[in-house]
C-alpha cells in the first residue's frame, strides 16, 4: 500500500504506484497466492493496493511484500540507464531522454515498501504458527527498515531515493565500468 | 497494498469446499479454501488492458532509447576515462579519448573545454587557442560551471606564455649560436615567471645538457613530468639525458 504524502506527487509520479502494486500482483502470481482485487491507481488514500489470501509459506510474504523495492528499483535504474548517461554525463540528452528519466525517477520513487505492508509482514512472520526462529530475526531489520523508509518518507526519502536510482547510480555504474571497460 | 482477502468463509455453500466451484478437492494448509485450479485462476489475476498498453508504451520509448544508448555508451565510456587520465596527469590519452568523443558529437562544450586543458599540457598551445576562441565565440556550447574557470585558467596561461615569446625566441637563437651561459640566464627568467611554459622548460634541459648540468637538466624534465606524465617532449628530452649520463 501506498500511504498519500501528497495526491499531488502521487498523480505526478502515477507510474511508480502502479509499478508498485504491479510488483506486489507479480510475487502473488509467481508464489501461486490467490488475488482478489487489484488498484493499480487512484486519487483516494491508499492510492493502490492489492487484496490477496493470506499465505501459507511465510517466505512468501516476506518476497510479495518486498517485491515493489526489487521490481521498482530494478526497473527504474533499467529504464533511467540510458537516458541518465548522455543527460548527466555528456550533456547531450534530447526529449526523450527526459522522459525516460521522468519515468525511471517516478518508479524508483516508489519502491519503498508501505507501513501496511510492513504490518502484513510482521503480524505473518513473528505473531506466526511454527515459523522458524532465523526468519523471525531476518523479518526484525526489513520492517525496521520499511518503518524507518516510510519515517524518511515524511522528509522527501523517497524522493531523493529515486533521484539517487535513476540519476545518480547510472553516472556511479558509468565511472566503474569506465577503469574496467 | 496488500490486503488480505475478505472473508470468503461466509460466503461459501460448503464449508469443507472450494469457495469458488464447490469441489471438496481444496488445498490444504490456506485460510482461504480454494481447489488448485481456481487458486493458480486467482493467482493469474489479469491484466488490467490500459496497464498493458502503457507497458507497452513504455517498453517501446525504452526500445528506442536504448537503440541511442550504444552511441552514448561508448562517448560517455571515453569521457569518464578522459576525466580519469586527466586527473591522472595523463594527458595524451586524455587527449585521445576526448578526440573520440568531440568525432561523434562536435558540439559537446565539456569535452571541448577538457580538450583545451589536454592540449596546453601537450604543449599543443595553438590548437589548445582555436577552442578557446570557438568556445568565446559560441555560447551555445553549454558546459558546466565549474570549468569555466578552466578556461579562463588557461587564457591567463596563455597570455602569460604569449607575452614571453620574444624572450625565448632569443634564448632559442642563443642555444642555437652555443653562447650557453646567456641562453641558460634567459630561459632561467622565464621558466621561473612562468613554470608552465613547457619550450621554455624543454630548452632549458637543453641548454643545461649542453653545458653538463645533467641533474639540473634531469630535475627540469622530471618537474614537466609531473604535470604531465606523458609530455612526449620531455619525456624525449629525458630519455636523452639519461642515455648522455650512461
Amino acid at each position: 500500500m501506498i500511504f498519500v504524502p501528497g495526491i499531488y506527487i502521487m498523480l505526478i509520479t502515477f507510474p511508480g504506484v502502479v509499478v508498485h502494486e504491479f510488483a506486489h500482483q507479480l510475487f502473488c502470481r509467481i508464489f501461486g497466492v490467490a488475488i482478489f482485487e487489484v488498484k493499480y491507481f487512484q486519487m483516494a488514500n491508499p492510492a493502490g493496493y492489492v487484496k490477496h489470501e493470506p499465505v501459507r509459506n511465510p517466505i512468501h510474504q516476506l518476497f510479495i511484500c518486498i517485491g515493489p523495492f526489487i521490481i521498482n528499483t530494478l526497473l527504474g535504474l533499467t529504464i533511467a540507464f540510458p537516458a541518465a548517461v548522455p543527460v548527466f554525463i555528456l550533456g547531450e540528452g534530447n526529449f526523450l531522454d527526459f522522459v525516460m528519466l521522468y519515468f525511471g525517477f517516478s518508479i524508483a520513487m516508489h519502491a519503498f515498501p508501505s507501513t501496511t505492508d510492513a504490518k502484513v509482514l510482521w503480524d505473518t512472520i513473528w505473531h506466526g504458527d511454527n515459523i522458524p526462529l532465523w526468519l523471525k530475526i531476518l523479518t526484525v531489520p526489513i520492517v525496521a527498515l520499511i518503518y524507518l523508509g516510510a519515517a524518511g518518507s515524511m522528509f522527501m526519502l523517497n524522493l531523493l531515493y529515486g533521484m539517487g536510482i535513476a540519476f545518480g547510480l547510472p553516472v556511479l555504474i558509468m565511472k566503474f565500468l569506465a577503469n574496467y571497460y | 497494498m496488500i490486503e488480505n482477502a475478505p472473508n470468503e468463509q461466509e460466503e461459501q455453500e460448503c464449508p469443507d469446499a472450494c469457495f469458488q466451484c464447490n469441489s471438496p478437492d481444496y488445498e490444504p494448509g490456506y485460510t482461504v479454501r480454494l481447489c488448485k485450479t481456481c487458486r493458480k485462476r486467482f493467482s493469474r489475476y489479469p491484466l488490467k488492458k490500459n496497464i498493458l498498453l502503457g507497458a507497452i508504451g513504455l517498453g517501446t520509448l525504452f526500445a528506442v532509447s536504448l537503440y541511442s544508448f550504444q552511441y552514448h555508451f561508448k562517448a560517455a565510456i571515453s569521457y569518464e576515462k578522459g576525466i580519469t587520465y586527466a586527473d591522472n596527469r595523463d594527458f595524451v590519452s586524455a587527449e585521445n579519448e576526448f578526440q573520440s568523443i568531440l568525432k561523434r558529437y562536435p558540439q559537446n562544450g565539456a569535452s571541448k573545454v577538457h580538450l583545451l586543458t589536454a592540449y596546453f599540457y601537450n604543449n599543443k598551445l595553438e590548437a589548445a587557442d582555436s577552442i578557446r576562441n570557438e568556445l568565446e565565440k559560441n555560447p551555445s556550447l553549454r558546459y558546466k560551471e565549474d570549468l569555466t574557470e578552466e578556461v579562463a585558467t588557461f587564457k591567463d596561461l596563455w597570455d602569460k606564455t604569449h607575452a614571453q615569446n620574444p624572450d625565448l625566441a632569443t634564448a632559442g637563437e642563443c642555444l642555437e649560436r652555443n653562447r650557453l651561459p646567456e641562453a641558460d640566464s634567459i630561459l632561467r627568467k622565464l621558466v621561473h615567471a612562468n613554470p608552465t611554459n613547457w619550450t621554455a622548460s624543454l630548452l632549458l634541459s637543453k641548454c643545461l645538457r649542453q653545458e653538463q648540468k645533467y641533474t639540473e637538466a634531469l630535475s627540469i624534465c622530471d618537474r614537466m613530468l609531473s604535470y604531465n606524465h606523458q609530455l612526449p617532449a620531455a619525456l624525449a628530452e629525458k630519455a636523452t639525458l639519461l642515455k648522455t649520463v650512461k
